[in-house]
């Protein structure tokens, strides 16, 4: 007699079980769809910033050599300070622990570099996913850093 | 002597702004009072030299900012005012032949600027917004003012910021509800603390952080209706670094969001909430050792003779603060020390921090309806013991006196 009804409740827990398997393969491959879709979409925006940065910096050398003097010397601690920052930038170690704090330096050098030539990251087209004003700010990109940034192929060597 | 009730009496309502008043600031000489609002202005406030007639309204400041000022600060040497916006910048203002004039403008935050400071140097000047970021500006040629570094640390909203009275070191507090302490490394400034986590930090946003007269503890008030105190220690290093620990956490005073702190020269806190007052926390064993030493000093014993027995009574009383708080009045016979030795200074001096820290904190008393709205900001008078100033969502300005133990023993 036991066994008629053990069997009928093993037969309910291997439908648990069976569930249970079930979800968790299921959700294994919706989890690893969902996530590479994600990495896509945060790795293009980091590209996409310390990209914006380094066509910055890049344009603004180029600027002091034509121009001496068109960017005050004050600001070259914070110029060769995000060169020191993007040459070490790990964008190839997505797992690396300094991603979002050397970010964080780029984008607050970024800043004082802006502040100290008079403009606002607006004027520069800013690709900077931190402007809680957002997206509409980079709507008016200036002709030469948008060119400078977007065509060139992607590298930091300066 | 005995314990006198504690007491925050009403001494004037200013009035003239048409708009909540969001802050206030006393100048470094004490003759003047800055009020920033929402009607975009900020008024000046001077007390009038004909006896009994108060405080009046000297200048307002106007037609520079195109919203809301959020925050006012006085420079150190008291000759220059800035003022931070809604409108995304920091105006400073110069005192020129009796009239206040813009001489520059700071520029550079996303949105709204939500304070503004100056280091006690001097040097730099510090302001963080609604776009989660700390600047720093240091003072260049002129009254040009360069910005120097720009911080992301927080996740929010940074609400305000607060300068260490003597050292390098900014405290900023945020809607992120922690509290984020920034150091100078040469150009560079750095976060060389965090102050949040279960059971440490606040559980919701900070509003406010001030550090005391003597730079040795922090008090942050925040959203969750509670009051921390912290403890600053230096390590022994070159430099030295700063680290702040929990002291203690004041709660079930206050059933609305706390948005404003401020210390006083004896160690008093104010603050000011979401439920229309103000409300006065002090440690009553340190109060009463203070008023007792203070007796002591007036009762007027010989100075010569009894110059280095009176510092040790001093020691003696701090030292022996924790769990064992003196009565008033009464001072302990130089046999109750240690075998007969004295106190050397560092030790008196670690006792009586260690005492300072176990104090426990009480509410000496309550305003309710200080304003009829929201309280936003309380400032202690930096020099006239007990002179407190308020502002509130109400538009309004209000002077207060406290009268307490500390009121007796020393005579103004």
């Amino acid at each position: 007699m036991d066994d008629l009804f053990d069997s009928a409740i093993e037969l309910e827990q291997s439908h648990i079980q069976q569930g249970a398997r079930d979800g968790k393969r299921d959700g294994m491959r919706t989890g690893l769809a969902e996530g590479r879709a994600l990495g896509l979409q945060k790795g293009y925006e980091i590209g996409m910033e310390v990209g914006h940065y380094a066509g910055c910096v890049r344009m603004w050398r180029a600027l002091q050599q034509q121009q001496p003097g068109s960017i005050p010397t004050k600001l070259e601690r914070s110029i060769a300070a995000m060169e020191e920052c993007l040459l070490q930038y790990p964008l190839y170690k997505p797992q690396d622990e300094e991603l979002h704090e050397l970010l964080e330096q780029l984008r607050g050098k970024y800043k004082t570099v802006l502040a100290g030539l008079g403009l606002s990251a607006a004027d520069y087209g800013s690709s900077s996913s931190s402007s809680a004003a957002g997206g509409s700010g980079s709507g008016s990109s200036s002709g030469a850093a948008a060119a400078s940034g977007g065509q060139q192929p992607v590298s930091l060597a300066f | 002597m005995a314990t006198l009730a504690h007491s925050l009496e009403p001494l004037q309502t200013l009035e003239g702004h048409t708009d909540r008043v969001w802050h206030l600031a006393w100048s470094p000489d004490g003759t003047s009072l800055a009020s920033c609002s929402g009607d975009r202005t900020v008024r000046i406030w001077q007390q009038s030299r004909i006896e009994g007639r108060g405080w009046r309204c000297a200048a307002v400041l106007e037609d520079t900012h195109t919203k809301s000022i959020r925050c006012c600060c006085w420079s150190p040497g008291g000759t220059h005012l800035a003022t931070a916006s809604f409108d995304g910048t920091t105006a400073i203002w110069q005192l020129q032949g009796g009239i206040w004039e813009e001489i520059s403008k700071l520029e550079g935050h996303e949105n709204e600027v939500k304070a503004v400071a100056w280091s006690p140097c001097g040097n730099f000047l510090a302001t963080c917004g609604r776009d989660k970021s700390v600047w720093f500006w240091e003072r260049g040629l002129g009254d040009e003012y360069d910005c120097m570094d720009v911080k992301h640390g927080h996740s929010q909203d940074v609400k305000s910021i607060a300068w260490h009275p003597s050292r390098e070191l900014l405290a900023s507090c945020s809607y992120d509800n922690s509290i984020k302490l920034w150091a100078n490394d040469e150009a560079d400034w750095v976060c060389v603390q965090t102050l949040e986590g279960a059971a440490v930090g606040h559980s919701s946003t900070v509003w406010s952080v001030a550090f005391s007269r003597d730079g040795r503890k922090l008090a942050s008030v925040s959203d969750d209706c509670t009051l921390r105190v912290w403890s600053v220690e230096w390590s022994e290093g070159c430099p030295p670094e700063p680290h702040c620990s929990l002291a203690a956490c004041i709660s079930g005073h206050h059933s609305r969001c706390i948005f404003t702190v401020d210390w006083s020269a004896q160690g008093l806190i104010a603050t000011g909430d979401g439920a229309n007052s103000i409300k006065l926390f002090g440690q009553p064993s340190l109060l009463e050792t203070a008023a007792a030493a203070a007796a002591a000093a007036a009762a007027g014993s010989d100075p010569a003779a009894n110059s280095s027995s009176g510092y040790i009574q001093q020691a003696a009383d701090a030292a022996a603060e924790p769990g064992t708080p003196q009565p008033a009045g009464e001072q302990p016979a130089p046999a109750q020390q240690q075998n007969g030795e004295l106190y050397d200074a560092a030790a008196a001096a670690a006792a009586a921090a260690a005492g300072d820290a176990a104090a426990a904190w009480e509410c000496l008393c309550s305003v309710q309806q200080a304003h009829d709205a929201d309280v936003n900001c309380v400032r202690w008078h930096p020099s006239r013991q007990g002179l407190l100033a308020s502002a509130g969502d109400d538009g309004l300005v209000k002077l207060w006196q406290y009268k307490g133990l500390g009121q007796a023993a020393a005579q103004q």
